[in-house]
């Protein structure tokens, strides 16, 4: 590195006019070191693809760390729910709601939530079969499959506590009120001979 | 699936609701009377006494229920009433100088002095060795009370009852008379000879009892003792009967006169009539020729022949004699029947005072049989004021006065050996859309289409012009309480279904309807010489069609008779052109079967005869054909009754002639010595169970064994006749028999169970659903049986679980170990259930009881603190409620039990969390006495012997009425009133909740829009 990198000219340029539309560096800023960033004005192919891979792959990334999120809030939810106890109270019963609902809502928001690690434009979305098969092709398949994975994960924590609470319909008992009595066959009618009296 | 689901939802609400309610539901004091209404009855009167002590009358009965009490002649309510024990028999009530005395009793013998003003005790002597005797008489000896029964005479102390002297006679003859005259005691008794009676005279001797002298006078011959009639004539006294062809009389200590009254009074073939005299004195005397009847005075045989004639089985005589004036009154009815002719005669000077007439309609009280004269004093010559007490052969009572019937108690309802409700039909059911759906087709397309629009056009402009009013008339009655309306006319149901008739059949011919919610009369009808005793509902109010019941009882010549009555009107059905009135020889059994002929949409009745053959009735095509469908899945099971020894079981078949009858298909006969106790009746197939399981707390299921066909019955067997007797041992045995195969699906030894006493039936049996409830007298220990029996094969196999869950119960070791050492009621609590396992169930559509598994049967018993007379269950429409044992006390009350006091899962110990989550009682041996599930509150209902339910159209309520002596009906809400909102609850602070919030979003709506448009100008 030379020392011209640590001089700074504060002079230059100070004597010219500097337009409105200029741009103005912040002080420090090195013009060359800002070069050695793929700029918009540099029109070098080889760094356009480079340079989208490497947003791809930080998208990627990102996809990923969103997917994994709600694995992690699985122990929580789980405290959370053991420590609201069994009981059908407005809090248990409250804390097991949100956590359902909060689960389904994520799994129908899952392509929104997604939609930021696309990189494909927004207006050249596929529909019908497209949609299928570009599906295959798509990278964030698995990132979305983990995440509606992760959710459901949420979802059967719901269930489970539900159950433990009795409000699935998981007992003979809950079927009860479905059974149809059984039709008698035979009848049989009498009692005591009414003799005179 | 959507009404099954919504079906589910209401159902887990209602459960939720019902099991949340607490046990106990008492009423507040302003409710009382509010809601029920209580008949209090006498009792068809045996003994009256119809006096003027002092200024004001009083009438006196004792009754055939064994009741004795005073009414009020003003407004026939009683002044006060004494109820005797069930088996204590009133023989004989006597009133003599204003002292009563009762004798009463069966197998010991009371008498009882009584002070007649208050009702009260004053003394009771119970007899050493009592006399087997159904006759029996008192007398007065100066204050003493000389008392006859059967062979045994005693003098007794006026004071306190101990007796002076008992003598025996030895004629043979049982005697039920005392005559009082010129200082000399004359007891008259009857001697039988073959099936006549022979007139006995017994004079003694007052002070020591000395027997003085004892004969029987010539041509003695009577029918009964009843026929003798005692009268004075010339200061002598006389007895007076009608022999076979001719009237005697004999003058009392002459032994060989006997003289014929036609002689003596110059009247040819003269008879004796009955006078009903105020008093036992001498009676006057009346001699009846043919039709016409003298009266004959017994100071100086003047005579008086009155003008009317009657016959004689209808004619009443009556006699009034106090402070010098002597009155005869003469009742008999008119030839048009529907009034009475009373001549009153005034005896002092042997002038009719007038004949008066008395509307009275023989067709619905039957004739007078007995008549009580009461005569006020008149001051300067007035027409006297009478008043006549008259009992008609239908049993009920009433008080004529010239011109009126003042009041009328019916006594036939303390004889009601049967009840029906009848529910009302719908108003909105007989309007004329409704009538449009049940025409039948070709009906229908003989109106023409303009003219059927037209019709209905109408119907509904009558509707529509009748609408603002009903609108302002709910409107109004949400504002202001409704206002009593109890009493009403229209028979229509009301909204909560609470209204209906409840018919009354009884053993004196009797039927009346009476309306549940005010408990007045709706209709009445009286059949003369048919013995009531069972009613079936044929038909319930279907669109456009009347109630019809059927009404089944006895003619004198022990024939069954069937009557077809409307049940809204009482009258005579004969619209479907079958005959109203069917007479059947020798019929054993009378059965209502779930089937209903085409034509007139009416259930059918089978009836059983001796020979076994089955009759239909209506006897017409459409019946025998609905019967043809359902003969092959008709089984019959008869027995003799309490104290028979096997039931039997047949099935339907036809026979020669192409005629139904029955052929024995099985047969069970109980173990030697048990006698059957009581019956239970299983619920009928399809009746309302909200829940064919029962949910455990951990949310398995034991399913319902719901078989109509399961019989529950108990038997008693004895040894030794009489609880104070030292060899005496007792033991009940519950069965339950499945009737179409006859099957013993379960049965217990209750050791050291049985009746009080042989005269107090104790064993009672209710059955409902899938659960049976047994209440007996436990003698204790030393009652129990020395050897065990060993178990039954078909017994079933008693787990662990069972025997720690029942207290006494059968098993292989030592039985008297196991019975508890308190004599009291025990109350026995039957469940069973399809299979012992949670979640097993014979997966079936249907149910037979060939293919049928053994049920599981758990029971557990308790002790309870009253003593019970009757036994029954509240009935509600869904069957979600929980249920009532509904048991009448000795001591006067209708008390109930929740049904999940009586509950067999009650654990044993501290519950479990599964248990408590089941929400159970833990098990106590004794059920108290809890004030508060008296439904007869603070009334006094005695005797109790019949408990009906019927559900109406609010779940938690079910409509209960009581007789026996007294009729209670009332409404009980064993889960509370948990779909009717409290009375005091503020409907207007509703209505105005919601004006204030329509007011309020309607006011805030303007704001917004006003607000949005503002912003939108920004």
């Amino acid at each position: 590195m030379s020392a011209s990198k640590w001089t700074f000219n504060l002079v230059e340029g100070s004597g010219k006019h500097v337009g409105r539309s200029a741009k103005l560096n912040p002080p420090g800023f090195s013009e060359a070191s800002d070069s050695l960033r793929p700029s918009k004005k540099d029109k070098n192919a080889e760094d356009q693809v480079e340079r989208e891979t490497q947003i791809a792959n930080l998208k990627m990334k990102k996809a990923w760390e969103t997917s994994l999120a709600p694995g992690k809030s699985i122990p929580m939810n789980a405290i959370m729910l053991y420590m609201s106890g069994n009981s059908i109270q407005i809090f248990s019963v409250m804390v097991t709601v949100m956590l359902l609902w909060n689960s389904v809502k994520a799994i129908m928001g899952t392509n929104t939530t997604f939609e930021r690690f696309s990189t494909k434009a927004t207006g050249t979305r596929p529909t019908g079969i497209q949609a299928l098969i570009s599906l295959a092709t798509d990278p964030l398949v698995l990132p979305k499959l983990v995440y509606i994975l992760m959710q459901c994960g949420c979802l059967a924590l719901g269930v489970w506590k539900c159950g433990a609470m009795g409000l699935l319909p998981t007992a003979t008992s809950d079927w009860l009120a479905f059974i149809e009595p059984k039709k008698v066959v035979d009848l049989a009618f009498g009692g005591a001979i009414e003799s005179v009296f | 699936m959507f009404a099954s689901s919504l079906r589910a939802a209401a159902l887990a609400v209602l459960l939720a609701v019902v099991l949340c309610g607490s046990v106990s539901a008492a009423i507040h004091a302003d409710q009382a009377g509010t809601y029920d209404w209580h008949k209090a009855l006498v009792g068809i009167p045996k003994f009256a006494f119809f006096t003027r002590p002092v200024r004001k009358a009083q009438i006196y009965v004792g009754t055939q229920k064994n009741v004795i009490a005073l009414l009020n002649p003003k407004t026939g309510d009683y002044t006060w009433r004494q109820v005797l024990e069930p088996a204590d028999d009133l023989k004989m009530l006597s009133l003599q100088d204003q002292v009563l005395v009762s004798v009463s009793g069966n197998g010991s013998l009371h008498t009882r002095q009584w002070d007649a003003q208050t009702g009260l005790l004053i003394w009771d002597h119970e007899h050493v060795n009592p006399p087997a005797s159904t006759s029996a008489a008192v007398g007065r000896v100066g204050d003493d009370v000389l008392l006859v029964a059967g062979d045994s005479i005693s003098r007794l102390k006026g004071d306190d009852g101990t007796p002076v002297w008992t003598v025996t006679a030895d004629s043979g003859a049982t005697y039920g008379r005392i005559i009082l005259h010129n200082g000399a005691i004359y007891v008259i008794g009857a001697k039988q000879i073959s099936n006549l009676h022979e007139v006995s005279v017994l004079q003694l001797d007052a002070k020591d009892g000395r027997i003085v002298a004892e004969y029987q006078p010539p041509n003695g011959n009577v029918k009964s003792l009843d026929d003798v009639v005692f009268a004075e004539h010339g200061g002598k006294a006389y007895l007076y009967w009608n022999g076979a062809e001719r009237a005697y009389r004999h003058a009392l200590g002459q032994s060989a006169e006997t003289e014929e009254v036609d002689d003596v009074f110059g009247i040819k073939e003269s008879r004796i009539q009955n006078v009903y005299g105020s008093d036992e004195s001498a009676s006057d005397l009346v001699l009846r020729n043919g039709k016409r009847y003298t009266f004959m005075r017994s100071s100086d045989s003047a005579k008086y022949t009155f003008e009317d004639e009657a016959e004689p089985t209808e004619s009443v005589f009556s006699s009034f004699k106090s402070e010098g004036a002597h009155y005869i009154s003469y009742v008999r009815p008119s030839p048009s029947k529907k009034e009475i002719k009373i001549d009153l005669l005034d005896a002092t000077e042997m002038k009719l005072v007038d004949t008066f007439s008395v509307p009275f309609d023989e067709q619905i009280s039957g004739a007078i049989q007995k008549a009580f004269l009461d005569v006020a004093p008149s001051k300067d010559g007035k027409v006297p004021s009478f008043r006549i007490f008259a009992v008609t052969a239908d049993g009920s009572i009433k008080l004529l006065k010239a011109g009126e019937v003042l009041w009328t108690r019916e006594e036939s309802l303390t004889e009601a050996l049967a009840a029906e409700y009848v529910d009302l039909p719908e108003r909105s059911l007989l309007s004329q859309d409704h009538d449009e759906l049940d025409e039948q087709p070709q009906e229908s397309a003989s109106i023409s289409p303009i003219e059927r629009f037209l019709r209905r056009a109408r119907t509904h402009v009558v509707k529509a012009a009748a609408y603002p009013q009903q609108l302002t008339k709910s409107i109004k009655s949400l504002i202001t309480p409704p206002e009593s309306t109890r009493v009403r006319n229209d028979l229509y149901a009301d909204f909560f279904g609470v209204r209906k008739l409840v018919v009354f059949a009884s053993k004196t011919g009797k039927v009346v309807a009476l309306d549940t919610e005010s408990g007045q009369s709706v209709w009445e009808r009286y059949f003369d010489g048919i013995q009531f005793r069972q009613i079936e509902t044929v038909r319930s109010a279907l669109v456009k069609y009347p109630p019809v019941i059927v009404l089944v009882g006895q003619n004198r010549q022990a024939q069954t008779v069937l009557l077809r009555i409307n049940a809204l009107t009482g009258e005579d059905f004969n619209e479907d052109g079958s005959s109203p009135r069917e007479v059947f020889p020798a019929i054993r059994k009378v059965i209502k079967l779930p089937v209903e002929e085409a034509a007139g949409r009416t259930q059918l009745i089978s009836l059983i005869g001796d020979n076994l053959k089955v009759h239909i009735s209506p006897s017409s095509a459409a019946a025998s054909d609905a019967f043809e469908r359902f003969a092959p899945q008709y089984h019959v099971y008869l027995t003799e009754g309490v104290g028979s020894s096997q039931i039997d079981g047949y099935t339907t078949e036809k026979g020669t002639n192409n005629k139904y009858e029955l052929k024995p298909s099985w047969k069970l006969e109980f173990p030697e010595g048990e006698k059957l106790a009581a019956l239970g009746s299983p619920s009928p197939a399809g009746s309302a169970v909200a829940s064919l399981g029962r949910v455990l707390g951990d949310r398995s299921v034991l399913y319902k064994y719901l078989n109509p066909n399961m019989l529950a019955l108990a038997t008693v067997k004895t040894t030794g006749s009489f609880p104070t007797d030292s060899d005496f041992t007792s033991a009940v045995y519950t069965y339950l028999i499945d009737t179409v195969t006859g099957t013993v699906h379960y049965r217990s030894e209750h050791n050291g169970g049985g009746n009080i006493a042989p005269t107090v039936p104790s064993v009672f049996v209710v059955q409902k659903d899938n659960w049976a409830v047994l209440s007996y007298w436990n003698h204790g220990p030393e009652a129990a049986l020395p050897q065990v029996e060993p178990p039954a094969p078909e017994e079933e196999v008693v787990t662990k679980k069972t025997v720690r869950k029942r207290k006494k119960k059968v098993s292989t070791e030592d039985n008297s170990a196991t019975i508890p050492d308190a004599k009291g009621i025990e109350i026995v609590a039957l469940e069973f259930f399809e299979s012992s396992t949670p979640d097993q169930r014979v997966e079936s559509d249907t149910f037979s009881s060939f293919q049928a598994k053994r049920p599981h049967v758990i029971a557990q018993s308790y002790s309870f603190p009253k003593r019970i007379s009757a036994i029954g269950t509240t009935t509600t429409g869904a069957g979600i409620t929980t249920k009532e044992v509904l048991l009448g006390l000795e001591d006067g009350h209708l008390y109930g039990i929740s049904k999940r006091l009586l509950d067999p899962r009650r654990p044993v110990g501290a519950p479990t969390k599964d248990e408590k989550e089941e929400m159970l009682f833990p098990y106590r041996p004794t059920l108290d006495f809890n004030p508060k599930e008296v439904a007869s509150y603070n009334l006094h209902v005695p005797k109790i012997s019949h408990i009906l339910s019927a559900a109406t159209k609010m779940e938690s309520t079910s409509l209960t009425i009581a007789w026996g002596l007294d009729v209670f009906c009332g409404r009980r809400n064993p889960s509370k009133t948990f779909d009717v909102l409290s009375e005091s609850f503020n409907y207007l602070a509703l209505l105005a909740t919601i004006a204030a919030c329509v007011l309020g979003i309607g006011f805030s709506k303007r704001l917004a829009e006003r607000k949005k448009i503002k912003d939108l100008w920004r």
